[in-house]
């Protein structure tokens, strides 16, 4: 991939995708602190790996698999590389219009629960969960995770009771 | 809350926040990361194999302006032969780095391998780095306690002390290793044998076919 071209394509990429790394993170860290540093890893692995980006898989898919592997390969105790001055990836809230600002504030303690409750799963079921929450299909789980089609099925059947669990604490 | 409407709400919380990202400053930061990460790489293994290598004039320099004996002069193959093994294990490691956008169980198997890897290096440092070095040692203090045998006993209780600390240090290295193996290696591969278990473990194949049946969407 042309230099040039890359920078397109991870800008492009970055607009349609950040939400895939922004979920992978918040599922993955407790703090803010970690949250930001896992974001920085993702970001600067997705821009190493991307000349290796071929166009077999979507792009989606290819995003998650970095973000997947970055934050389950990430094995930091006190390592800290962050750029402490640059926020990468600012997040605010997005004002509501009218009666739909009190349905968000439910939703978004909805969400919090359920991230919560990814957070309690095995890392490996933590990834199986976000991709099923995306509305990934077994294949493109199958992709992801490096499982049999038939080992996602059986394996999503599982986690989905494990996370209905959960949420009802 | 079913399963359907926990996907709809998942997918409002991209839409109910706004994700900005200044992709210009991001680019400068994540090339200037890439530098640092590639050149923080380079200078670990070179430090390691160029200790090792810059070892080799320090001790010709040593052995010629000291006319030492010949036996002084074996730490050179030493050396070499750490730099080389360092070296050729580096090269090979690098082409089995794991990649991370392969499939998430195929990048946790490299990862394990990996730090299975390292455990083996560490727990066998003293065949491979501290042996040669002891042994090119030893070869050098027994040539030289064998011709100042006769200088005394002061002579002789200054060798055992040499003697005594090389060993000590020799030893200090090797607990070094063992340490890093037991607190950081195991652990480490422990959690990563439990993730790829974790992947594996619902095979359906391994399941009975109630269990299967029960759990198809």
């Amino acid at each position: 991939m042309h230099r040039d071209n890359t920078e397109a394509v991870f800008k492009t990429w970055l607009q349609e995708h950040s939400g895939i790394v922004f979920k992978v993170a918040r599922a993955y860290t407790f703090t803010d602190e970690d949250r930001k540093d896992l974001v920085q890893d993702i970001l600067l692995q997705l821009w190493i790996s991307l000349p290796q980006f071929e166009g077999k898989a979507k792009a989606s898919t290819w995003v998650y698999r970095v973000a997947l592997n970055t934050a389950l390969a990430s094995h930091r105790k006190s390592q800290r590389r962050r750029d402490r001055q640059i926020p990468l990836l600012e997040v605010e809230d997005v004002p509501a219009v009218g009666n739909a600002d009190v349905q968000r504030l439910r939703d978004k303690e909805v969400v919090e629960r359920l991230y919560t409750a990814i957070r309690q799963l095995s890392k490996a079921d933590a990834a199986l969960v976000l991709l099923y929450l995306d509305d990934m299909s077994y294949r493109e789980m199958a992709e992801v995770l490096g499982i049999s089609e038939s080992n996602v099925g059986v394996k999503l059947s599982r986690v989905r009771k494990q996370l209905a669990e959960l949420m009802k604490e | 809350m079913n399963p359907d409407e926990l996907k709809k709400l998942w997918k409002t919380q991209t839409s109910a926040v706004r994700l900005t990202i200044d992709t210009t400053v991001l680019l400068q930061l994540l090339k200037r990361n890439k530098k640092h990460f590639e050149a923080m790489i380079f200078w670990r293994d070179a430090r390691e194999v160029g200790t090792a290598l810059l070892m080799v004039p320090i001790i010709l320099w040593i052995g010629v302006r000291d006319h030492l004996p010949w036996t002084f002069f074996l730490m050179i193959p030493a050396v070499l032969w750490i730099a080389g093994f360092m070296l050729t294990d580096r090269i090979l490691q690098k082409r089995r780095q794991p990649q991370l956008d392969n499939p998430l169980r195929d990048c946790l198997e490299r990862l394990l391998a990996q730090v299975e890897h390292q455990i083996g290096l560490l727990r066998n440092v003293f065949w491979w780095y501290l042996l040669p070095v002891a042994a090119a040692m030893a070869a050098f203090l027994g040539h030289v306690t064998w011709h100042i045998w006769a200088g005394g006993w002061h002579v002789r209780l200054a060798s055992a002390v040499i003697i005594a600390v090389i060993t000590l240090i020799f030893w200090g290295v090797y607990w070094l290793n063992q340490r890093a193996v037991r607190r950081e290696l195991e652990p480490r591969r422990e959690e990563l044998r439990a993730l790829i278990s974790n992947l594996e473990n619902d095979n359906p194949e391994v399941l009975s076919s109630g269990e299967m049946s029960s759990s198809k969407d």
